[in-house]
């Protein structure tokens, strides 16, 4: 594609934004669905809805950027890979910390420091509520636009016994459908 | 002089009312949830009189208050709302505790889209914050 195809470059100078506003604005976010879920999995829902608009967006305007136009992952590792390096650190600033394989189909993805958990306490009355339903989210509608739908679901990990930081790792878990983990033996034995 | 030590934290909303009260030492009073809900208030007024008698103008309130037992440091935000530290007897640097536990009410308190503002904090991870800032503190010189 040449320059006069699009009337603006996509390419990207350094636009980071203040932490405190994105923090107030992504609070806000989750009022406004907390004020009309009835419950909290349908409040995360709510925001794991939100968080995929968002992440199939970046995830288009980053490969744009990045890789050119027409080109993109077609291979479920390295996807998640640029989604744990690249995309984390478009996203949120910082590399997510583990990228795990449980069973072949499933995967996890580990951030000690979430980004949009990092000021939030969650009640004890909201039970195992965790606001990085909107990582997941973003990290399932990336999967789903690049062809690889999956079960995005994040949880807390267990805090360890003595650790008072009060800082709590976010397990994003990714559960890909069976035609998925078939397409990619195939092409592994080809 | 022994540097003073952090015997409790206060953070009161602008209508006076406590919202936030925790002991940090052993030797802090203990005071029962109404005592800390009357203290709080009391001092609310003091400050909004103090405001008031000030013979300049512009006056910003007691900032400080400095008795035979203990010392009192105050700080009001631009809101309304006034943080108070209470500390034992010795040379201090209060301005920089107030501004850490404002920091910290910022972050943890306000960024939590489950705090109402005005409504007493309960969050953990300012809990946790203030515990560091008590921690450091009280643990220097």
């Amino acid at each position: 594609m040449n320059a006069s195809t699009t009337p603006k470059t996509l390419t990207r100078g350094k636009r980071d934004v203040a932490l405190s506003a994105y923090a107030l604005l992504f609070s806000e976010l989750v009022q406004y669905h907390k004020s009309r879920a009835k419950d909290t999995s349908e409040l995360e829902r709510a925001l794991e809805d939100a968080g995929a608009d968002v992440g199939r967006r970046m995830y288009e305007a980053q490969s744009f950027r990045e890789r050119g136009p027409g080109k993109r992952e077609n291979r479920l590792l390295p996807l998640l890979q640029f989604i744990q390096s690249s995309f984390w650190k478009n996203a949120f600033g910082r590399a997510a910390d583990s990228l795990e394989v449980y069973d072949d189909d499933e995967y996890l993805l580990s951030d000690r420091d979430l980004l949009v958990n990092r000021f939030v306490s969650v009640p004890k009355d909201y039970g195992d509520l965790n606001c990085g339903a909107f990582a997941a989210g973003m990290v399932g509608g990336i999967l789903r636009s690049a062809g690889f739908p999956s079960k995005v679901s994040c949880y807390y990990s267990e805090q360890a016994p003595g650790d008072a930081s009060g800082r709590r790792t976010t397990n994003i878990l990714m559960k890909f459908e069976r035609e998925t983990i078939e397409r990619e033996k195939r092409l592994d034995g080809r | 002089m022994a540097t003073g030590k952090l015997l409790a934290v206060w953070l009161v909303n602008k209508s006076g009312g406590l919202i936030y009260h925790r002991a940090l030492r052993e030797d802090a009073p203990t005071l029962d949830a109404n005592a800390c809900l009357r203290l709080a208030s009391v001092w609310h007024s003091l400050h909004a009189i103090s405001r008031k008698v000030a013979p300049v103008t512009g006056c910003a309130g007691i900032e400080s208050l400095e008795c035979d037992t203990f010392d009192l440091y105050c700080f009001q935000a631009e809101t309304g709302m006034k943080i108070f530290v209470t500390m034992t007897k010795g040379s201090a640097d209060a301005s920089g505790t107030l501004r850490r536990t404002h920091r910290a009410y910022c972050d943890y308190a306000l960024k939590n889209p489950f705090y109402e503002v005005e409504m007493p904090v309960r969050c953990e991870l300012f809990d946790v914050a203030i515990a560091d800032i008590a921690r450091s503190v009280n643990e220097r010189g």
